[in-house]
């Protein structure tokens, strides 16, 4: 029988890496995602839908925030 | 040469941390954001005695000492070991353990405010320890029982949860294991190979998620326009998000909650039900950047007055 925790788990395909944001990228030195147009942050876009919980983050899941 | 005040410990893709950093950015605080998906590429001297980083990465160079270091801002795993991963290389599973390790190793920055300590989040974490001390600080808990097999409580309804939170990997694909809801009366009292919890069931209810900053409580409610008879994570893009006010006292009690786990930030998830406030769960690293955008509360701003007032 399969486990109780199990049997309403919702699946998803694994997914390998994190996707980049298109159109940005990572500055180091402010610490954070910039368009490479205009140098605006990604987390101040209009189109920035910031992740709810972890365990809406997929790719890392919960506790690992990464590898 | 950056001499930070402020320290992220992150990763590329957190991107909660971007709104830390460019409030910091924003209030012309010296920083630094430390990716751990990024430390291979980085040149570190570390000497844990004094304690001071000495540092390279991307053509800049910085210094991380406890003279000018205030605050750490932690965004990573508190008990992780990637160890005998049988598919990566040997290089890859160094890297993986020992960088790991090193920001474990951050821990020699004892003096400085953390938002939260790695070795308190490790015990916070500790979802049955965390019912147990809610309760006894007076907030309302569900009645549970943790066991490898269902047990019928005195309910209608039983929720059954993972202990600790439950993605399961099955060859392309994954699992994730969400709270289950189910009429009393649907449960035969099955033994299974693990345990899990067998929590009374809260419904009707009302989700409200706390997020607690040192002493700032704010309060956020979040409901769908169908009633939420489950895992509220479930809904995704279909909820809403309104400021709730909490009755003083509970304020006080989730501020009490999170400074007994001697953390300075915490998201407790509470649940109302039958006109009592109960404490279901406390996050040490809960996300809050969806709030913020969905409800206009500064968090950041929040955060960031916790990281420079120290």
């Amino acid at each position: 029988m399969k486990h109780i925790l199990l049997q309403k788990s919702v699946k998803y395909k694994k997914r390998k890496n994190s996707e980049e944001p298109q159109g940005y990228h990572f500055d180091s030195l402010l610490g954070a995602w910039i368009s490479k147009v205009d140098r605006t942050f990604l987390v101040k876009s209009t189109r920035f839908l910031a992740l709810a919980t972890k365990k809406e983050d997929i790719e890392t899941g919960e506790d690992q925030k990464g590898y | 040469m950056i001499n930070p005040e402020v320290l992220l410990v992150s990763n590329r893709f957190d991107f909660s941390t971007d709104f830390v950093a460019v409030e910091l950015d924003r209030q012309g605080v010296e920083y630094i954001r430390i990716n751990r998906d990024d430390l291979k590429d980085y040149i570190i001297e570390f000497n844990p005695i004094i304690p001071e980083i000495v540092g390279q990465y991307n053509g800049y160079t910085f210094n991380i000492s406890k003279r000018r270091l205030k605050s750490i801002y932690y965004r990573a795993p508190t008990f992780l070991r990637d160890i005998f991963q049988e598919k990566l290389s040997e290089e890859e599973q160094l890297i993986r353990t020992q960088w790991a390790a090193f920001v474990r190793s951050l821990c020699v920055f004892e003096n400085v405010k953390w938002l939260n300590n790695p070795v308190d989040i490790y015990k916070a974490e500790i979802k049955p320890f965390q019912l147990y001390l809610a309760n006894s600080l007076g907030m309302k808990v569900p009645n549970t029982v943790i066991s490898n097999s269902v047990i019928k409580l005195n309910c209608d309804f039983v929720a059954i949860k993972s202990i600790d939170t439950a993605i399961v990997s099955k060859g392309e694909e994954e699992g994730f294991v969400y709270t289950e809801i189910y009429k009393k009366d649907e449960l035969e009292e099955d033994r299974y190979t693990s345990p899990f919890f067998n929590q009374q069931g809260l419904l009707p209810k009302l989700d409200l998620r706390v997020t607690v900053i040192e002493n700032k409580v704010v309060a956020i409610k979040i409901y769908s326009d169908a009633e939420i008879k489950e895992d509220w994570r479930r809904y995704k893009n279909d909820l809403k998000y309104l400021v709730f006010e909490l009755p003083p006292k509970i304020e006080q009690l989730c501020a009490d909650i999170v400074k007994s786990l001697n953390l300075n930030f915490g998201a407790i998830d509470l649940i109302f039900h039958e006109d009592e406030y109960y404490f279901i769960e406390i996050n040490p690293t809960g996300e809050w950047s969806w709030l913020q955008q969905n409800t206009g509360y500064g968090f950041d701003k929040l955060i960031v007055k916790s990281l420079t007032n120290v």
